[in-house]
């Protein structure tokens, strides 16, 4: 796989904007965030932003005996990643010194090399691959917060995830993951679904295979949306 | 939240229901020993509850949810015995006295959001699924403020949850409950109510019953 890159020009949105949209999850940028394209082989699949977004996920699963869960709502500040379909062109405008100037960079060079770096950190040891165009509003966000790299907020018709600091919530049809807090539930496409709580389960054998079965749901997930990605969680 | 607390959950409900009308039941029965004899001729015949049908249906309820936590654990090594050792071997007593000590505030925390046709119709509709606040509107024919008014005490107590992300609602596993219960009482009330004296609200009196008290 061809490296990632940032490409060379800085353009700043002009309006906010959706980037993330689906049934269960949103994610919406400020404007005047700066962002300048990833670029693979030359071909642009993505973004790199810098700025204020915000995310509201409904990580509620509506089982047989009633919905469970919670809407996760928070900022990602500094920069994200984000890989698929968007309308960022549209609604951006060429970054001018004073917009650079305004989230701290000298140039448009310093926001370049900070964007790259930030995109090799961010795919350090994960690998994505596009398959094909992403539909706008339809790709994964990944950001860092507080050290960890691996948050990830990913959209599309039919499927929504969401990898945070010890929360995942998957929504794929009428497949659910959602682990947060000590809370498992995992439901499957014949209705079956298993609940699990702190302390309710002491199966050392269901515990350990608590987390391939959410790592292979999740995995699967993704691959519907084209992407590989080799991600331990 | 976990299914196995909320399982805990309903069981000790159900129970303080069947432990609450037990001691109802009992308080009328010593009622009705310690009036006089002529007294007891004046008034009508209080209705009669049989205690028996109750305790069948509640130990039924019971049985369903032990089924359905099998059913749901099914093919988990032995998780299943495991769970019917951990919450259906209380000690008797322990439980009888904490549903003794549960004050009417409380009991009325967990029975006023339903106290209203509208919230109950909500509960009901979101049975079927999670709805948008417009189908909502449509279903319940109040807009705005009006829906919200009914609404924000179903969410206050935990029975409907919003997902934030495009406004939608969802009943939970303690609505659901809550409007089973719900429903389950009116139907054992109904039961006992002598057949003579129940009326729907909005049914017409009787015009000669209406005429006969005239004269």
């Amino acid at each position: 796989m061809a490296r990632l890159e940032a490409g060379i020009e800085v353009k700043t949105t002009t309006k906010p904007l959706e980037l993330l949209s689906s049934e269960k999850a949103l994610v919406k940028i400020d404007a005047r965030c700066l962002w300048t394209e990833v670029l693979e082989d030359q071909r642009k699949i993505g973004a790199v932003i810098h700025g204020p977004a915000e995310y509201i996920i409904d990580a509620i699963v509506d089982t047989r005996e009633g919905a469970m869960g919670q809407s996760f709502k928070g900022e990602i500040k500094g920069f994200k990643l984000y890989l698929g379909g968007t309308n960022l062109e549209e609604a951006s405008a060429i970054a001018t010194q004073q917009d650079l100037q305004r989230l701290v960079f000298d140039n448009r060079e310093a926001f370049i090399t900070a964007a790259n770096t930030a995109l090799d950190r961010l795919l350090d040891s994960c690998s994505c691959k596009i398959e094909q165009t992403q539909e706008p509003q339809q790709g994964i966000l990944m950001w860092e917060e507080e050290g960890r790299k691996r948050n990830a907020i990913f959209a599309n018709r039919d499927n929504t995830g969401f990898i945070q600091r010890g929360k995942v919530f998957l929504a794929s049809g009428k497949r659910n993951v959602y682990v947060s807090d000590g809370t498992v539930i995992l439901s499957g496409r014949h209705g079956r679904e298993l609940f699990v709580d702190k302390g309710m389960i002491v199966e050392p054998e269901v515990l350990r295979n608590l987390g391939p079965r959410v790592s292979d749901i999740v995995n699967s997930s993704l691959a519907d949306l084209n992407w590989r990605f080799r991600h331990r969680l | 939240m976990g299914e196995i607390d909320e399982v805990k959950k309903e069981l000790e409900e159900v129970r303080r229901l069947k432990e609450d009308l037990k001691a109802e039941i009992e308080e009328i029965r010593r009622e009705k020993l310690r009036r006089p004899d002529r007294e007891r001729r004046v008034f009508f015949e209080p209705p009669k509850i049989d205690l028996s049908g109750l305790t069948e249906s509640l130990d039924e309820m019971m049985e369903n949810i032990q089924e359905q936590i099998r059913v749901s654990l099914r093919g988990v090594k032995d998780l299943d015995r495991r769970i019917e050792t951990r919450i259906f071997r209380e000690p008797r007593r322990k439980r009888e006295e904490e549903i003794e000590r549960i004050p009417p505030e409380r009991v009325a925390r967990v029975i006023s959001p339903l106290g209203s046709e509208e919230r109950l119709k909500i509960l009901h509709y979101l049975r079927d699924g999670s709805k948008t606040f417009n189908e909502l509107e449509e279903h319940t024919s109040r807009i705005g403020s009006s829906l919200t008014h009914h609404l924000q005490p179903l969410i206050d107590a935990g029975y409907v949850i919003k997902g934030e992300a495009r406004g939608t609602y969802y009943v939970t596993v303690e609505g659901r409950l809550a409007y089973r219960l719900a429903q389950w009482l009116t139907s054992r009330l109904e039961q006992e109510k002598p057949h003579d004296t129940y009326r729907e609200p909005d049914e017409p009196e009787d015009k000669e019953d209406e005429a006969r008290r005239w004269l």
